[in-house]
């Protein structure tokens, strides 16, 4: 495995997580994360679809004028979410509808155009899908944490088992779209303690982001 | 060929392709997901009326109706699902009557009343008053209003009462 591509995966875990460093996707996982398998669920779909996009987009980038690359942008990864949306209906309809509005506005989700804007059309299709699969997999980590989190202590239960016993009083608000934002917040600050730690924020001294260049920056 | 013409050409072909694309993601699914919501509905139909076979769907008066029948086609009754406004929100329930005008069931779907007051609603105690209910009694006689949560219950109870005038209406009367 070379190094860059393994480093551009990491950095998409862990120094440029979209949800912790770059505040980006917080719509599905504000919008999806109540309960731990919504969350997985909705972690999954997204880098699946992340990877899809950015496949499809690598094929047919060299035929698109520049005024409309944005605009064929937005039909494909429309299609490919109303697509998943299908295909959650046939064989996972439960879940789609726990995920609900939330699923389809993938479609416009900043992080899609970001990337590909930005990443996918000047790199490398095997090093745009690494670090796809990487911010991706960010992504994903970020709500499982918080999902779980918020089904832990809004239900007492995780993945639908209890875990406090009946006596434990569940933080009601933490199902609601108010406890969502407060976890965030907070799983943020303790984000923000780690990055600190490794001198990653902003206005911490030179960070070593070097090498291959940001994930996010042209 | 100018610029903009080649752009136009590209995005449209974009779309058509996507278009075409859905259209055959849908052609395949699209039975699925009808027997499957088929199956759904029939499931929570046989709750109320044992040997539901299939449903249409009917709307009078604000009013989401479903008339059930039976595998012979005999209709057996009708589920109604409809909202009033309750304590804090409105309260969004189903309410199912046989052909003979008999309530047979009464489910709270959705609401926002206060837990462990207004909540009372969605109790079997309070729901289970409703059943035998004929169209020809008046629904607030024979069922009592829960002392603490008056206005949920009231309003429920209300409700009901109107929903059975308009079903005794359009339904019943052949």
């Amino acid at each position: 495995m070379n190094s860059v591509i393994l480093q551009d995966l990491w950095r998409g875990i862990f120094q440029e997580n979209p949800v912790f460093r770059m505040f980006m996707g917080l719509c599905p996982l504000l919008g999806a994360s109540a309960y731990l398998l919504s969350g997985l669920s909705m972690g999954l779909i997204f880098t699946g679809l992340l990877i899809c996009c950015n496949l499809i987009f690598a094929l047919v980038q060299g035929g698109i004028p520049e005024q409309v690359r944005l605009p064929v942008f937005v039909i494909i990864s429309a299609t490919l979410v109303s697509a998943v949306d299908i295909i959650l209906q046939v064989y996972y309809s439960g879940m789609r509808e726990e995920l609900g509005i939330y699923l389809l506005l993938l479609a416009v989700n900043c992080m899609f155009f970001a990337r590909l804007e930005v990443f996918a059309s000047r790199r490398p299709l095997v090093r745009s899908v690494f670090a796809l699969l990487g911010v991706g997999l960010g992504f994903t980590i970020a709500i499982v944490v918080l999902a779980g989190i918020r089904e832990l202590l809004g239900t007492g239960a995780l993945l639908g088992a209890e875990v406090f016993g009946p006596h434990f009083e569940p933080i009601r608000m933490l199902r609601e779209a108010p406890g969502a934002f407060i976890a965030l917040g907070l799983l943020m600050a303790l984000a923000n303690t780690v990055y600190r730690k490794y001198r990653l924020l902003d206005d911490d001294t030179e960070n070593e982001a070097g090498g291959g260049g940001s994930l996010w920056n042209r | 060929m100018p610029d903009y013409l080649k752009s136009a050409l590209v995005f449209i072909f974009a779309g058509i392709v996507g278009g075409i694309f859905l259209t055959g993601m849908n052609l395949w699914a699209e039975e699925t997901i009808e027997e499957r919501k088929l199956q759904r509905e029939l499931e929570m139909l046989e709750d109320y009326f044992p040997g539901a076979a299939g449903y249409e769907e009917d709307e009078v008066e604000g009013l989401n109706a479903q008339l059930v029948y039976d595998q012979e086609n005999e209709f057996l009754g009708v589920l109604i699902t409809t909202r009033q406004q309750g304590y804090s929100d409105y309260i969004v329930y189903q309410l199912a009557v046989d052909r003979q005008g008999e309530i047979v069931g009464l489910k709270v779907l959705e609401h926002e009343e206060t837990e462990d007051i207004g909540g009372v609603i969605e109790e079997p105690e309070f729901r289970e008053q409703f059943l035998g209910v004929s169209f020809q009694d008046t629904v607030s006689e024979k069922v009592d209003v829960v002392s603490g949560a008056t206005e949920s219950t009231r309003a429920v109870i209300d409700s009901v009462e109107e929903v059975m005038e308009v079903v005794k209406e359009e339904y019943l009367d052949q």
